[in-house]
């Protein structure tokens, strides 16, 4: 059994080391830091065995140099991660908002088209369908564009982050699901043709919740692009 | 192929950290502690990564994919199971290797004009 060289002097050396991580970016910390800080006591303990207490003064003049040059570096490299994830955020809430809007207007225009001009149980169910169809790839890029967020949310930390924006972001998540199960149930029932009554209740609800979804999405986007491409970025930490 | 050789290009030359690191794990997986002794043990102690330097390299080779994390691990009785062993990908292999060579042919211009001998090199 080896014995612990110094043991007070090195629990006061690795509580101090464990104080100056706070020098670093919080994603850096919560990765690194305890692998850091391991690192650190196992630094101490040999130059406290070799050197002895002056061994250990120089360690921590080294580690003093390591920690201030370091620290800056982890803090510009983080702002780069941020910005650059934060540029395609807000290029793909742009996309997806100028292709939401799309959707939205053809889809008012075809209901407008369908209820005003035609028979109610006359309805071109193929054009129905092509728009559903149509509807999928833009829920996906909303979703990529969602997922992009939550990097930006990862990458600075809760904190950083709006809170009303976050809960709008949490509901639109939500919906965003029973918007999909929604699509899903109003493309099965109509599909077959000639809806019957029961299978309208399944139509209008489908229609319900992709009109929730999509509702609060666009506050999501819009909210997103606000956040994402205000000049010199969010908060580091 | 040219796609992976003009990835490994990018990353030449490999700064000082970054190849001592390959270095050291060219032969096994280690993990910090253990890359900053083989470092030590190579550079016959010239060479003392701070715990900055070391994981902030780290960092940046993972994510240019030059190491991974192991996902093997030795007895656990041996060693501590919060340690994370890091390993060279086969990208890190080539880039260590091209790096290896250019530093050589570094070495034979040295050579040819008279900057260093044999000798000086042993």
């Amino acid at each position: 059994m080896i014995r612990t060289p110094h043991p007070r002097v090195l629990s006061v050396s690795d509580r101090a080391y464990r104080a100056l991580l706070y020098l670093y970016p919080t994603v850096h910390r919560r990765e690194y830091g305890p692998l850091m800080a391991r690192f650190f006591r196992d630094l101490c303990w040999d130059a406290l065995r070799e050197g002895g207490l002056p061994g250990l003064a120089g360690l921590w003049t080294r580690t003093m140099i390591d920690t201030a040059r370091n620290a800056v570096v982890e803090h510009m490299d983080q702002k780069g991660d941020i910005m650059k994830t934060l540029r395609l955020t807000a290029a793909l809430s742009a996309i997806a908002g100028v292709a939401l809007l799309a959707a939205n207007a053809l889809s008012i225009y075809s209901l407008l088209d369908i209820w005003w001009t035609q028979p109610v149980l006359d309805f071109d169910w193929t054009i129905v369908q092509i728009g559903f169809l149509l509807a999928f790839p833009f829920h996906l890029l909303i979703a990529v564009t969602l997922y992009r967020w939550y990097g930006v949310v990862r990458l600075q930390g809760i904190a950083g982050v709006p809170r009303k924006t976050l809960m709008i972001s949490i509901v639109a998540g939500i919906l965003s699901a029973l918007g999909i199960v929604g699509q899903f149930a109003s493309f099965h029932d109509i599909s077959d043709g000639q809806p019957l009554l029961y299978e309208w209740v399944g139509v209008l609800l489908g229609f319900a919740l992709v009109t929730a979804f999509q509702l609060s999405t666009a506050a999501t986007l819009y909210s997103l692009f606000k956040h994402t491409a205000r000049a010199g970025g969010p908060k580091l930490c | 192929m040219e796609g992976k050789d003009t990835k490994i290009e990018e990353t030449l030359p490999l700064t000082p950290a970054v190849l001592h690191i390959l270095l050291a794990l060219a032969d096994q997986e280690r993990h910090g502690y253990g890359i900053m002794q083989e470092v030590a043990a190579i550079t016959q102690g010239r060479t003392r990564m701070g715990p900055g330097t070391l994981y902030g390299s780290i960092k940046r080779m993972r994510r240019a994919s030059l190491i991974a994390e192991s996902d093997e691990r030795p007895d656990s009785e041996l060693d501590d199971e919060r340690r994370r062993y890091y390993r060279l990908t086969g990208l890190g292999r080539r880039a260590l290797v091209a790096e290896a060579r250019r530093l050589s042919n570094l070495v034979s211009v040295a050579q040819r004009k008279q900057l260093i001998d044999g000798l000086e090199r042993a």
